[in-house]
């Protein structure tokens, strides 16, 4: 039996809340309304958009954080950290700080989390993602300073961590919270079921506030609608608007949010193993003819995965991007033809519905460009998970040749995280292996010192230049729309965090 | 009456039982919840250590026989993508789809018994072929574009209303339950109008305007009642349909429903919240057919069940 008083207490708490936020409320809460409901607030779920919009920097906080312009690490639960061997880390924690629930923040909490994050049991994303090629150590040396030792060496070992947000020593050790308790300017507050999640200001924390007392997040599926409560001043912020809802230039703040959209080439079947055939496929694509049509006018033609701010981004071949020239592609499909590579081999084209706005109609484009220069292909637009068998290791033996729309996210900022999976002989989501790239990845990624962004730089322009395994398109560009009552400047990490401390009342 | 309704009650669970078992096999043809719900850069250690744990790596017949044992037993599994009890989820969004379904499906009832009732009046006049066309266009126009102007239009412009929002005050509900309604509001508009032309040309309605009735009377009181019944079974139709078509509804205007949590959970292959939704549906479902048979009984004296 539905208790159908605590239905109609909702209700009516629902409504009085949301009309708060109508009209331009008096108070200093903040409505935020997101594009989807968290999945969970579990802290080992953070770093997924959907949760880490609410939950990740604003509730949770973890050792570190990857700084939006400049993709260094930088100090947040902790303050300093050094590297004592080859496989130690030692971290400095920040003193005086408390969890939500007057828990005290110490060493033994981070040990605390590592193991509800690390246990394999509860099937966390961060644990997954994150920390799966090495195994850590943690020893607690005093109540403010914890080693870590890793059983390889992890150079970037600060810059995981960033993904890992440490929860309340009192959190459950086995399920998922539905109470997340963390060390964060704000303090969860309660929710509505499927209406609305509250988090208020937390006096305890360590750092300094904005002007924002109170957080409502709200949610939204239809980007129309999420942009007309911002235009009537029933919520504040949106962080994610589509392209054609973005019509409002006093109110819409353009950014560029770390992905790219990329087509990647199966470099492993004919004729796509043919270099000549991949640089073919590069001219036929015409990347201005989409700006401002299939995709936004803001998007920025790319040569690489990673966006500038990412550590190991090039901006030697920022400029390098192909032209479209329909007549080379057919004259190095001649050439290569002429060699007897089977350029006349059906190619499939896979395409993802909903991987970005106008997926489909950006591939069916494409798929006419190829066609122009007399390549014979397909397209095959699928559902995320059909998507996957072609994208993901392993593939089928005898396959036919394949071209895969993919989008890759590295708001990690460094770009450890995105040449060994795509491009690793052994990487998940990699089409092509050359012992040679493998060394290079392999020792960009072993660096420590100064040389490591340089080393990741030249791996993306010897790819680039020389390999040819992809056929890039844009880094994209989202659009947040901030109302009129405050301030606050998108960037790179708002596709995974919003950070109310960056948000202020006018 | 008891007996028919302890039949209709054996029939409803046979059909339970059968759909039971199609949506838990027809769930898993769609294919691996492990890559939908795993990081995109999960190898394949991590996909079979995630089936292992969640069960799906044993034989299909034997995750059958662990979740039959499990609902018989109270227990409908956890979300695969959400780790909370799946039937706690539904029965908190379930409420909300009722209410909006119930509430629409009863203003569409008034509402098209009046208007379908005044156009069969006079067929073929001025005010019958507004009504035809009117609620041809109501029956036809997209749902989704509907709710989307009706914003742009009424909060965006105007500011009557808010554009979205889910709670007590009544002007959350005014635009959901307005765009909801058009559907079978045109729907049944014909079909009331269809039964009642028949009704109307009966002899009982030729007897009752020669006794002096008012034609007030004779319209809403004799011959709706006797037009009822193919209405009340468009409606139940309407209602089911209402129930499961809601999702653009509750994405729109953020109602938290039944609908949108079904299909976010079909989408992510969350296969234990797939089961308990719709086999709450379904009883929900069986239920309102149980119950219209019982209006048929009310409304018809002639109408005897055995």
């Amino acid at each position: 039996m539905l208790n159908l008083k605590r239905l109609a207490f909702l209700n009516i708490a629902t409504a009085a809340g949301l009309f708060a936020g109508h009209g331009f409320a008096q108070d200093k809460t903040l409505v935020v309304v997101l594009p989807e409901a968290p999945v969970t607030m579990e802290a080992c779920m953070g770093n997924n958009t959907v949760n880490g919009r609410v939950i990740r920097i604003n509730i949770y906080e973890p050792l570190t954080v990857v700084s939006d312009t400049t993709g260094q690490v930088e100090p947040r639960l902790a303050t300093s950290w050094e590297r004592l061997d080859d496989l130690t880390w030692r971290f400095h924690l920040r003193e005086g700080v408390k969890f939500h629930d007057d828990a005290p923040f110490n060493a033994e909490a981070v040990v605390t989390e590592m193991k509800r994050t690390l246990n394999r049991d509860r099937n966390c994303h961060t644990e997954q993602q994150y920390f799966r090629g090495f195994n850590m150590t943690p020893t607690v040396v005093d109540d403010l300073t914890l080693d870590i030792k890793t059983d390889v060496p992890v150079p970037i070992l600060p810059t995981f961590l960033s993904t890992l947000l440490i929860s309340s020593p009192n959190s459950p050790l086995e399920e998922f919270t539905l109470k997340p308790i963390g060390t964060g300017p704000y303090k969860y507050d309660g929710e509505n079921p499927g209406t609305e999640i509250r988090t208020v200001k937390n006096p305890d924390w360590w750092g300094e506030h904005s002007n924002v007392d109170a957080v409502k997040y709200i949610w939204r599926g239809e980007s129309v609608v999420r942009a007309s409560m911002i235009s009537v001043g029933e919520a504040d912020l949106t962080p994610e608007l589509a392209v054609q809802d973005a019509t409002d230039p006093a109110l819409d703040k353009p950014y560029v949010d770390a992905e790219t959209l990329w087509l990647r080439i199966d470099t492993e079947v004919p004729p796509l193993n043919d270099i000549r055939v991949r640089q073919a496929l590069n001219y036929a694509v015409n990347r201005e003819a989409m700006l401002g049509t299939l995709v936004s006018k803001d998007a920025v033609p790319s040569t690489q995965i990673t966006v500038k701010g990412v550590l190991g981004h090039s901006e030697d071949i920022d400029d390098e991007v192909y032209p479209y020239d329909p007549e080379k592609a057919k004259s190095l499909l001649a050439e290569a033809k002429a060699d007897g590579v089977p350029v006349e081999t059906p190619i499939l084209l896979v395409g993802r519905t909903n991987i970005l706005s106008n997926s489909t109609e950006v591939m069916e484009a494409i798929m006419a460009m190829f066609q122009e220069v007399g390549l014979n292909v397909t397209l095959r637009m699928t559902e995320i998970g059909e998507w996957r068998e072609y994208h993901n290791r392993p593939y089928p033996e005898g396959r036919q040749p394949v071209i895969v729309q993919t989008k890759h996210d590295n708001n990690r900022g460094d770009a450890a995280f995105s040449l060994q999976p795509k491009y690793a002989c052994d990487g998940t989501n990699a089409a092509m292996c050359d012992p040679e790239i493998d060394a290079m990845i392999a020792k960009a990624t072993a660096e420590s010192g100064p040389d490591r962004g340089k080393l990741m730089e030249e791996v993306f322009a010897k790819l680039y230049r020389e390999w040819v395994p992809d056929i890039h398109l844009f880094h994209m560009v989202s659009y947040a729309r901030v109302g009129n009552r405050i301030d606050y400047v998108p960037n790179l990490l708002t596709g995974i965090e919003v950070r109310i401390e960056d948000v202020n009342f006018k | 009456m008891l007996r028919y309704i302890g039949k209709r009650a054996l029939q409803s669970a046979i059909g339970l039982s059968v759909l039971i078992i199609a949506v838990f096999f027809l769930a898993r043809l769609t294919g691996d919840p492990a890559k939908l719900l795993l990081p995109i850069n999960a190898d394949q250690a991590l996909i079979d250590e995630f089936r292992a744990r969640e069960g799906l790596d044993r034989p299909v017949i034997e995750q059958f026989g662990v979740y039959i044992w499990n609902v018989l037993h109270g227990d409908f599994g956890a979300s695969l993508r959400r780790h909370r009890p799946a039937l706690d989820m539904v029965l908190e969004a379930y409420p909300v789809t009722l209410q909006l379904a119930f509430t629409a499906m009863a203003l569409v009832l008034v509402s098209a018994s009046l208007v379908g009732s005044v156009a069969a009046y006079r067929p073929g006049s001025a005010v019958d072929r507004t009504v035809t066309v009117s609620s041809l266009i109501s029956a036809s126009v997209p749902d989704f574009w509907v709710a989307i102007s009706a914003i742009l239009l009424f909060a965006v412009t105007l500011q009557w209303l808010p554009t979205s929002g889910y709670g007590s005050d009544i002007r959350f509900w005014l635009l959901p339950l307005g765009v909801l309604v058009l559907r079978p509001f045109g729907m049944l508009v014909q079909v009331v109008r269809a039964s009642m032309i028949a009704t109307l040309s009966s002899a009982f309605v030729r007897t009752a305007r020669i006794k002096g009735m008012s034609e007030g009377r004779i319209i809403y009181v004799h011959a709706l009642r006797n037009a009822l019944l193919p209405i009340i079974t468009v409606a139940a139709d309407q209602t089911v349909g209402m129930i499961n078509g809601l999702v653009i509804i509750e994405t729109i205007f953020g109602f938290p429903g039944i609908g949108k949590l079904m299909i976010d959970a079909v989408m992510a292959r969350d296969f234990p919240v797939v089961q308990a939704s719709i086999l709450v549906t379904a009883i929900a479902i069986f239920t309102l057919f149980i119950l219209v048979d019982l209006a048929y009984v009310a409304l018809d004296p002639r109408i005897r069940h055995r």
